[in-house]
């Protein structure tokens, strides 16, 4: 499942008005934050990596973007065991997935 | 209330501000530990959401930075995280964290957070108040005691505690604790010493020092023997105090002319008599002073004999209930045995200090409580009985207050209007008192001054007639009148002149009184009272005259009888 539509509504009963606003600002800001993982992937920087990951994972949960928190997760726990051969594939995986995302939340709204 | 958020992630912060705002708080925000610390500063919220990993500033330097920050309020600090392992936790507490909530957040789970560290919050902010108050209330007290004692250092007699023959361990702050020590030299010789405890701490319990050394002073220089001021100190307080304060107390006397102690103890604890080669306990036999009324009130005194150097050894219960390290009790038993001490090297006041009985008490308590109890609790005096030199201190004491009868006149006029406000009689007492540097003995003189007093005020002034007063309806509307004429006086004076003319044992006063009125017939009331002395119907209550002729040598009247002189012998024996 791409999204939870269950965290998406209860969300949606919360921020009311500001729903959409909060949807615009995630993808939005997904988008930068994807940049950024590349550049530091790219510069082998793993400490901003690691962040990165660590951030995306957490604002992907918090709209019930499971699948891609969890490769997310996978990302960042990957850096803290220092087994830094999958990095590159799921570089693409998140890429991928943030794509899938995007796309099924513009179908919400 | 006020809450800031700190987080990166944009929509961690939109969810956040909504959950709360929600519940109706007030939301601020910041994307880093940098930014945090100024929000913070700006806003003064009153509790934070913080956020782990940030760029710029991460959570916890910015919670140590904050903690630094706020060491007199408590701003609870809530970490937002995902970490789960127990080393960032433990982190988050280290650097002064107050709670965690773990993402994804819980909207239940973070409004019980918030309100239980709101509840802590404001349990330490009122503590933190209420500790300052304290702080503030305790230098306040301490700055009033400070006060007191000055005042009470200048009212307060000191008597002859410093004599040679007094060893005293006495705090400046003991009064605060109720403790009172009094001496005096009696004119006749002998000293008179009061140890004192009263009931309570701070400035209540020192109050009653005032008409208690009063008392203790003014008798004993009247040459009062203890059970006389043991009694009229009860009286007072009684009177004075309320029921629930009240005096234990150890009166000693020590009679240089017979030689011997008298005490009268109530409920002082540690009261002993060393003899040298043994210690007699002076026990307490009474209840404490200002319990019991006048009638139920014993103040008998014991009498023990006294030889020369003999030490009296007085203490309150501070020195007893000086603590040790483990909160031992010195105690009476070891009181007691501190005493079982050879003094019989020391039988002078020159050799006393080499082998002092007084420094061995302080010393073996100091011993017990590993010099703790050194404090303004303990009051300790050990006076030692040397007659030669109490007699030599009560004699130098009688040649300064040598009492010699002189010549000397002084004249008070009064006008209608002082006449409504004062009474002369005290007045003229005090003078001649002051005059004297004694005070006259007083009662008989007193009694003939305010006759005369009244008769020129009643029968001169007022011309009341004093015939009415033989029925009892009379009697009040006599008042009534004076009342009433004596508030409506507008003019008139009355004249005293008083004189001494001294001998041996004291002095003849002649005594002039003189008014204004219209006088009265003189001889038509020395007839009455020639003729009929029985009569019922002319009492001499008219012009008090049989009492003034009883007491003094003579008086006489002028023609119109508006002066009156009188000649009153006194002695002061």
């Amino acid at each position: 499942m791409i999204i939870d539509e269950m965290v998406l509504n209860d969300l949606k009963e919360i921020m009311e008005d500001d729903f959409n606003e909060l949807i615009r600002i995630f993808v939005s800001d997904g988008v930068e934050q994807i940049n950024a993982l590349n550049t530091a992937i790219n510069l082998k920087n793993y400490t901003d990596t690691k962040r990165i990951a660590h951030t995306l994972k957490g604002s992907c949960a918090n709209i019930g973007a499971l699948k891609l928190s969890q490769t997310c997760k996978q990302l960042e726990y990957m850096i803290t065991e220092k087994s830094l051969a999958g990095v590159v594939e799921l570089q693409k995986k998140i890429a991928l997935e943030f794509d899938e995302t995007k796309k099924c939340l513009e179908d919400i709204l | 209330m006020k809450i800031l958020i700190v987080d990166d992630e944009k929509t961690n912060r939109l969810i956040l501000a909504a959950y709360l705002k929600k519940d109706g708080y007030t939301v601020v925000a910041a994307e880093n530990g940098l930014q945090a610390i100024d929000v913070f500063l700006q806003e003064k919220p009153s509790l934070i959401l913080m956020d782990v990993m940030m760029p710029v500033m991460d959570g916890y330097e910015a919670t140590k930075k904050i903690k630094l920050m706020t060491t007199d309020t408590f701003i609870p600090i809530i970490f937002l995280t995902a970490l789960t392992d127990e080393k960032a936790l433990s982190q988050c507490v280290e650097v002064g964290g107050d709670d965690f909530l773990t993402k994804p957040y819980n909207r239940t789970l973070l409004k019980a957070k918030i309100d239980a560290l709101e509840r802590l919050s404001q349990l330490y902010n009122t503590i933190t108040e209420q500790k300052r108050e304290l702080i503030f209330h305790r230098e306040n007290e301490k700055k009033e005691q400070e006060i007191a004692r000055k005042v009470f250092d200048s009212i307060l007699n000191p008597g002859c505690l410093s004599a040679d023959n007094i060893q005293l361990h006495l705090s400046p702050m003991s009064l605060f604790n109720g403790d009172v020590v009094l001496a005096a030299i009696k004119p006749t010789g002998g000293m008179h010493v009061l140890f004192g405890d009263f009931t309570g701490h701070g400035l209540a319990a020192s109050l009653g020092a005032l008409p208690l050394s009063d008392i203790f002073y003014s008798m004993t220089a009247k040459g009062y023997s203890i059970n006389d001021v043991v009694r009229e100190i009860n009286h007072k307080l009684k009177l004075q105090l309320p029921t629930s304060m009240f005096l234990a107390a150890c009166l000693v006397e020590i009679d240089t002319i017979n030689n011997v102690l008298k005490y009268w103890n109530g409920a002082i604890p540690a009261a002993f008599l060393h003899k040298g080669d043994s210690v007699v306990e002076l026990k307490s036999y009474n209840l404490p002073l200002g319990i019991l009324g006048d009638s139920e009130f014993n103040d008998k005194v014991k009498i023990i004999k006294l030889h020369d150097n003999d030490r009296v050894i007085l203490s309150t219960d501070g020195i007893l209930e000086a603590e040790n390290d483990s909160g031992e009790m010195f105690g009476s038993e070891r009181f007691r045995e501190c005493l079982n001490y050879n003094i019989s090297d020391t039988k002078t006041l020159e050799n006393r200090d080499k082998n002092d009985l007084f420094q061995h008490i302080l010393a073996t308590l100091d011993d017990f409580t590993q010099e703790q109890a050194q404090t303004d609790d303990v009051t300790l005096g050990v006076i030692s009985c040397d007659i030669g030199y109490i007699n030599q201190l009560a004699s130098q004491k009688g040649r300064y207050k040598k009492f010699i009868p002189t010549h000397w006149q002084f004249e008070l006029l009064f006008y209608y209007d002082a006449i409504k406000s004062i009474d002369p009689i005290p007045l003229i007492n005090q003078i001649m008192g002051e005059i004297q540097g004694h005070p006259i003995q007083q009662d008989k003189l007193s009694m003939v001054l305010t006759e005369l007093f009244c008769n020129s005020l009643d029968h001169g002034l007022l011309e009341l007639d004093s015939n009415i007063k033989a029925t009892p309806e009379g009697f009040m509307q006599f008042y009534v009148d004076k009342e009433s004429r004596l508030n409506d006086l507008d003019k008139g004076f009355i004249k005293i002149i008083v004189a001494n003319e001294p001998n041996e044992k004291g002095g003849e006063l002649t005594i002039i009184f003189e008014d204004s009125g219209n006088g009265f017939d003189i001889e038509a009331i020395q007839k009455k009272q020639a003729l009929q002395l029985d009569d019922d119907s002319i009492k001499f209550s008219g012009r008090g005259i049989a009492l003034i002729k009883n007491y003094c040598t003579s008086v006489s009247y002028n023609q119109s009888g508006t002066r009156v002189e009188c000649l009153y012998s006194w002695s002061n024996e």
